[in-house]
């Protein structure tokens, strides 16, 4: 005999959505650090990796 | 999820933003190496053209530096051989200096002695001026005297005009006496001397005894006329001969005759013949004394 599925309420799942944010946060501020960091190297030196 | 899980994104995302932070503040504040490395690279090159100037231009001042001190040896060497003649000049003028100076003491002797000389000049002025005084009262007084003298020399010479009269008179008396002396001394061949006058003048005259001089003419017989008894001699009026001379006519020292000129030409005189011991020749001598 199957479960009884109506019998158990769904459990919210808020929890994982804000490590999810944490996680997309953290990607983003390396990003936008590397983009900062390529941008500077390229304003500076012309190129991102060496010197002309 | 797990309880591991959650606290691995806790750490990861904590330490994701310290080190973007760290990273970022990093790369904001760090220099630029290139531009500095262009810009002392610019400096080096500025620095560089600046060095290459600041040679050329030591080059320069070197080389200025040389033809200076040339042209100042040559004016050292210019200027030590006009120091030379200028200390011979200096030299000589010292020499010049001391003969000078020398001079200069001798001129203060000569003033010196010129000043006393000018004492006594004084001192013989102020007597000369004292004896000029003296002088001028005696000329006053001579000059009184003077007058007086004046008018007797007035009145002496007019008595001294008187007697210059009659001694013109006498003279002229005197002239004639002489010339008809002289007449009558001529046919013997002699004439009146000179007289010496034997008075002095201051004193009163005296008579003079009459004397008598030789005539001299010599001369020869140019022609005889015996026809006529005539004879003309070789001497006339331009050696003295006149009328009514006698003439002894001589051939050595015999005695022939006398000739009495009757004519007188300039150079030749003729006379009669008398007292004739031998006949006359031309060629004979003629004189008027013996």
């Amino acid at each position: 005999m199957s479960p009884d599925i109506k019998t158990r309420p769904a459990r919210p799942n808020t929890a994982n959505n804000v490590y999810t944010a944490m996680l997309a946060l953290a990607f983003g501020v390396v990003l936008a650090t590397a983009i900062f960091v390529a941008f500077k190297c390229y304003s500076q030196y012309g190129s991102l990796f060496s010197l002309k | 999820m797990s309880t591991l899980t959650k606290s691995f994104i806790i750490l990861l995302t904590i330490s994701t933003l310290f080190l973007c932070g760290y990273v970022v503040q990093y790369v904001s504040s760090v220099s630029n190496y290139k531009a500095e490395f262009e810009k002392n690279q610019r400096e080096l090159t500025a620095r560089q053209s600046e060095i290459d100037n600041l040679n050329e231009n030591l080059k320069d001042e070197r080389n200025k530096r040389i033809q200076l001190e040339d042209s100042k040896n040559n004016q050292i060497a210019a200027l030590d051989k006009k120091i030379k003649e200028l200390q011979t000049e200096i030299d000589n003028l010292k020499l010049q200096n001391a003969g000078l100076s020398n001079t200069v003491d001798s001129w203060k002797i000569t003033d010196q002695q010129l000043i006393n000389l000018s004492d006594n000049i004084k001192d013989m002025y102020k007597t000369a001026f004292a004896e000029l005084n003296k002088t001028k009262a005696e000329l006053a007084s001579e000059r009184t005297k003077l007058d007086e003298t004046s008018n007797t020399l007035i009145d002496k010479e007019a008595l001294i005009d008187m007697l210059e009269k009659d001694v013109k008179q006498l003279t002229e008396e005197k002239t004639a006496l002489e010339n008809k002396l002289n007449d009558v001394l001529r046919p013997y061949g002699t004439k009146a001397a000179a007289q010496k006058s034997l008075t002095p003048q201051s004193t009163l005259a005296e008579l003079a005894t009459a004397d008598t001089t030789k005539i001299g003419l010599k001369g020869l017989v140019s022609s005889v006329d015996m026809k006529n008894s005539m004879a003309q001699i070789s001497i006339g009026s331009s050696d003295g001969v006149k009328k009514a001379m006698r003439f002894h006519v001589s051939r050595g020292s015999e005695y022939i005759c006398d000739i009495v000129i009757t004519d007188v030409a300039s150079e030749v005189a003729v006379g009669m013949l008398e007292l004739v011991q031998r006949q006359p020749r031309t060629g004979d001598s003629v004189s008027t004394n013996w």
